[in-house]
């Protein structure tokens, strides 16, 4: 059979390619009622095919990084004292101030008060004019633990970037922020009960994985009340995180729904960096930078 | 952190954020034996907070900025208040094998301070010497050279330019600590809108033996030279990068002596004087002539202004966070090479001149220093060498193996002597091969742990401790 493109003819070469492409696909779906008959004798077959027929992906061929933790106890130990060691051992409860960028436009300010429903024990200050550095200095002294900012750039581009401050000389965390919707742009969505939620970890690897993760994990009071049956999640994948809160329901032992409540927004680190907020003299522990990106297989978190 | 020679023995000094200073006998840290003497000479603890401070002043109180060895028996520290301590060592027997590291503070000997003011964040002497002269640099502090043989009528005066023209003949401290300034650099002129440069050193090295050539490098990305011989202000500055630099170092003379200045994204640059001069050189021969290839660019007869890249001559890549340290070393086959330990707990090796990368080493701690070790570890005759100390051959170090010390950074409990976990020593066996990387780990007063069978270089005969160094900090 002569190879379809070497038809001059338009017409003709779509015909005969149209007439290849239909008996490709009948073929196909002879040999799967073929397979599905002899697999629904012998289940074991079916199996043997899923198990030598798993489709690469990039989660699953990820590069190897050696900064990727696995029970260690030499980092095991190396985060018992780290900045965040007062929440996870001594059991500091969080107290996070919540603020904005200067000069926020209201929906800044509404998905500031929406993001700050999400921590239990966080409030919203308005910005007024204050430096970062002093806003830092302000919250240690009146004991909060966290200072959170959210930033936009432009009034019609919504809020773009969030920057964590741990105090009193934790790290300082800053996120490209984006895909943000607030919960009455959900479909079906519900209302958060002010019940403690619980928070859910997914993925986080390597170091700076763990790192990020436990800055996380010290914002959110350590014990949920599991009445509420409320969750926030923290999903890491490709380096992304994507933050939802649900209401998890049993309706019997096997099945259970999930209803989403509150914003949900995606997160991306783009540094990390020791001490409290001085982009200019500060020291960094991880800066994102187009030459990190040598593979599109290699994640960070 | 500081390699020296402490009583004859091979030693490495490491300071901690809790203003103890510890001193390692690098011969006997790796070997078997469990009997003996252990590796641990000597922990002192050099700054002690005085009753009654307040927690914020207590903490910088122990924060050791600086340590290194004034003599064979005498270490110096420095702490973020500006005091500098001179502690003699006692010959009391060391430690047993078994001891963790502060388990013996002793205050021994003499103590001697001397306060050098505050904001210094370098305190450097001038190996291998002239350990008495020391060039001091920090925050809105600019460089100067303080002599502690001195007596104050050698006193350099603020207001007369003094020209220090160095020490001719080897010279050791004579014991007495004296804060007599000899020289004081000078400040660049305003710049272009009036405006006065600030200052902020955060490395200083000497460049030769005599204490009359310095490089510093500083917060606002600078890297500048002093010839106390010529000048006090700088006679040259280089714009590096736009982050503040963290470290310098020197570069052996087979590498042309270049520097390495790392910052605190990550990056690692070499800059090269001789690489600046040809340049000018170049283009002053250049000048004045339309028609010479070099002035046909645009750019140059726009009249635009050329980039002033000349003075480096590249960089070494793949650091990820702050580089607190990088260090030159040589290796056995000759070939020099540069290694980088910062925040992003990663030690990596590259090859000089290809800038290659030779090793990389996952170590799990965000690292504050590194320095290079001379002999390896073998038995107990590494120290055995003689100290030959001849000025030409100063250079001419062989780095077998580097040493790592993992600070733990978040120490801040004062008085917190368990550092069980978190005090990691790792020997790391750069071999010539870049494939082997083998690592040899020893815990604190846990010698069972995975002790890999290092394979080690083969010794060299000279064994000329260079200074590097980095205490613990924050």
């Amino acid at each position: 059979m002569k190879n379809p493109s070497e038809i001059r003819n338009k017409h003709k070469r779509e015909e005969i390619y149209q007439k290849l492409k239909a008996e490709k696909a009948r073929k196909q779906i002879e040999e799967r009622k073929r397979r599905k008959k002899l697999e629904e004798e012998n289940p074991e077959l079916r199996e043997e095919r899923l198990k030598n027929n798993v489709p690469k992906t990039i989660d699953n061929t990820k590069e190897y990084q050696e900064a990727i933790v696995e029970d260690d106890e030499e980092v095991f130990a190396d985060e018992d004292s780290d900045e965040f060691a007062a929440f996870f051992t001594g059991g500091q409860p969080p107290k996070i101030c919540v603020t904005t960028s200067m000069r926020p436009s209201a929906d800044l300010h509404i998905f500031a008060k929406e993001f700050a429903s999400l921590f239990p024990t966080a409030e919203v200050r308005k910005r007024g004019t204050f430096d970062i550095k002093d806003i830092a200095k302000f919250c240690t002294n009146r004991e909060f633990t966290d200072l959170v900012i959210i930033h936009e750039d432009k009034k019609q581009d919504g809020p773009n970037a969030v920057i964590f401050i741990h105090l009193p000389d934790g790290p300082t965390a800053y996120f490209k922020l984006s895909n943000v919707r607030l919960s009455k742009e959900i479909q079906g969505h519900g209302r958060a009960t002010p019940h403690l939620p619980e928070v859910i970890l997914n993925n986080f690897n390597t170091r700076l994985g763990h790192t990020i993760g436990r800055f996380f994990a010290s914002m959110f009071p350590p014990v949920p009340e599991f009445m509420g049956r409320q969750v926030v999640t923290f999903h890491n994948q490709r380096d992304f995180i994507f933050v939802r809160r649900h209401r998890y329901m049993f309706e019997n032992k096997e099945k259970v729904e999930l209803q989403e409540l509150g914003p949900q927004f995606t997160l991306k680190l783009k540094w990390l960096q020791r001490g409290t907020f001085d982009t200019r003299f500060g020291d960094y522990e991880f800066s994102f930078s187009q030459k990190m990106e040598t593979s599109r297989r290699k994640f960070f978190l | 952190m500081a390699s020296a020679t402490i009583r004859g023995r091979e030693a490495v000094l490491v300071a901690r954020a809790n203003g103890v200073v510890d001193v390692w006998d690098h011969a006997r840290v790796n070997s078997e034996e469990d009997e003996g003497p252990g590796p641990l000479l000597a922990s002192v603890a050099a700054f002690v907070v005085p009753s009654g401070a307040s927690i914020v002043d207590a903490r910088e109180w122990v924060k050791v900025v600086d340590v290194d060895a004034l003599d064979d028996t005498t270490i110096m520290a420095v702490n973020a208040l500006g005091t500098l301590a001179a502690i003699t060592l006692d010959p009391a027997p060391c430690t047993h094998r078994s001891s963790t590291t502060t388990a013996i503070t002793q205050v021994a000997g003499r103590v001697q301070t001397v306060e050098l003011g505050k904001d210094i964040h370098r305190v450097r002497p001038c190996a291998p010497h002239h350990r008495h002269l020391l060039a001091v640099g920090g925050n809105e502090r600019d460089l100067h050279l303080v002599d502690l043989n001195a007596p104050k009528s050698q006193e350099a005066d603020k207001k007369e330019e003094h020209l220090y023209t160095g020490l001719a003949k080897p010279s050791a401290w004579t014991g007495d600590v004296r804060h007599t300034v000899v020289w004081r650099a000078r400040n660049v002129p305003f710049d272009s809108v009036g405006l006065r440069v600030p200052v902020w050193i955060t490395d200083v090295r000497f460049l030769n033996t005599t204490g009359t050539a310095m490089a510093t490098c500083t917060a606002y990305h600078e890297v500048k030279f002093y010839d106390t011989t010529k000048q006090r202000r700088p006679t040259s500055v280089i714009h590096v990068g736009d982050q503040p630099l963290r470290s310098l170092t020197v570069l052996p003379p087979t590498s042309r002596s270049d520097l390495l200045v790392s910052d605190s994204k990550g990056a690692v640059y070499r800059i090269s004087p001789t690489q600046a001069l040809a340049h000018a050189r170049k283009a002053a021969r250049a000048a004045g002539d339309p028609d010479h290839p070099r002035n046909k660019s645009i750019a140059r007869r726009s009249g635009k202004p050329m980039a002033a890249r000349s003075a480096i001559a590249g960089a070494y890549k793949g650091a990820q966070g702050a580089v607190r340290q990088v260090l030159a070393a040589t290796m056995p086959d000759g070939t020099d090479v540069v290694c980088a330990v910062g925040l992003d707990r990663f030690v990596r090796v590259w090859d000089a001149k290809s800038h290659a990368v030779r090793a990389r080493w996952f170590v799990k701690q965000r690292l504050e220093a590194a320095v290079v070790w001379r002999t390896p570890i073998e038995g107990g005759d590494a120290h055995a060498q003689p100290q030959v100390e001849e000025e030409e051959e100063e250079e001419e170090e062989v780095g077998d193996e580097v040493w790592d010390e993992l600070d733990a950074l978040e120490r801040r409990q004062l008085g917190d002597d368990d550092h069980d976990e978190e005090d990691t020593f790792e020997e790391l066996a750069v071999s010539a091969e870049p494939t082997k990387k083998r690592k040899d780990r020893r815990a604190e007063g846990d010698g069972d742990e995975d002790n890999v069978d290092v394979q080690r270089a083969p010794v060299k005969k000279k064994a000329v401790p260079k200074k590097l160094k980095k205490p613990a900090r924050k």
